[in-house]
């Protein structure tokens, strides 16, 4: 792994392990305010139902929002484990919208995945794309203001796999006209990564069309996918 | 304890709204701030005694908001939270301003302790 790569996969276990803190935390006061509920009572006053509801509802949120922090870092484990293999695009994108959750709060940014109804199929070094989208999503996320949006839509499209980012008003709705290549050049912090495509058979790509721009990294689908 | 004014400071409002359910019924006046700009609208308004300030926070960070605390209201005790186990970038001392840190998750018994022992220093 090149030492860049290595040193995002720090950042995302990271950042995860940030979250999965800050939700035991929220989860330990829930349980010390059931205790101190039923212990700090006043004389015989009997603790309120949707006083107890309300707390036991946060504390199941809580695990919810934790399992789905463990599995993307169980994910990210046997992304690593078993480099080269076929990953959907849904999974794909569904694995780094939880693994960056904390980037895009500590931004003040709203990170969304548009899912596709018909998933796609790729054959690549997932943790060599892992890289590549992530650079490309904060590239985003760098630049949108606070309170803006960023938004993964990932797809298939005849014999390629196209993993589109759109930020800010582009963002839009998911059926918005599709942006069609030939937006423009990349900048430099982008065309950095067009190296590590070339191996994959993927590409970067600005596209653009009715007034929404996206960022498209282009992948050939898995041999038996095409169609 | 029934004197002390708190301040708690953390982007994550379920744990702060929790925490000062509990610190409320030991009888000490919490309140709540999810931001660093709130944070820095309360001191002004309610002038706690002491702050309990997440250090990485969206926006104004938690070190920002202490040097402000610093500068303008040094006599307010600030005890820093954090997830890790130093809470500077560079090297394990304490911000300048700080009177103590705690890693979450937190006991409270620990954090009362705490807020005592910053209120009866100097």
């Amino acid at each position: 792994m090149e030492p860049r790569e290595v040193a995002l996969i720090g950042r995302l276990i990271a950042g995860t392990t940030h979250e999965i803190k800050n939700i035991l935390a929220i989860i330990k006061e829930s349980s010390g305010l059931l205790q101190d509920i039923l212990r700090l009572k006043k004389g015989n006053a009997v603790p309120k139902a949707e006083q107890i509801e309300k707390v036991t509802t946060r504390i199941q949120a809580q695990v919810a929002r934790g399992n789905d922090q463990l599995a993307a870092l169980n994910w990210l484990a046997h992304s690593m484990s078993d480099r080269s293999s076929s990953v959907g695009v849904n999974e794909l994108s569904s694995g780094i919208f939880n693994l960056m959750q904390r980037f895009a709060r500590l931004k003040q940014v709203e990170l969304e995945v548009q899912p596709t109804d018909a998933d796609a199929t790729v054959e690549a070094d997932v943790v060599r794309l892992l890289f590549v989208l992530v650079t490309c999503i904060e590239y985003y996320l760098d630049r949108e203001p606070p309170k803006g949006r960023v938004v993964l839509r990932p797809r298939g499209s005849g014999e390629e796999a196209i993993l589109g980012i759109a930020a800010g008003s582009a963002a839009g709705h998911q059926n918005a006209e599709k942006p069609e290549v030939g937006g423009g050049p990349l900048p430099p912090e982008l065309a950095d990564l067009e190296p590590l495509l070339g191996p994959l058979g993927g590409r970067l790509a600005f596209a653009e069309k009715g007034g929404n721009a996206e960022l498209h990294l282009i992948l050939p689908l898995r041999r038996d996918e095409s169609r | 304890m029934n004197t002390w004014k708190v301040l708690l400071v953390d982007d994550e409002e379920e744990f702060v709204t929790t925490l000062a359910e509990r610190l409320k019924l030991r009888g000490i006046d919490a309140s709540i701030a999810t931001n660093g700009k709130e944070a820095l609208t309360r001191i002004g308004a309610d002038r706690p005694h002491v702050v309990i300030l997440d250090v990485l926070m969206p926006g104004l960070g938690g070190l920002a908001v202490l040097d402000q605390i610093r500068t303008k209201d040094p006599k307010i005790k600030v005890i820093l939270l954090t997830g890790r186990g130093a809470v500077h970038e560079d090297d394990q001392r304490l911000p300048p301003g700080a009177f103590d840190y705690l890693i979450k998750p937190v006991n409270i018994d620990e954090l009362i302790e705490k807020m005592r022992q910053a209120l009866n220093a100097p």
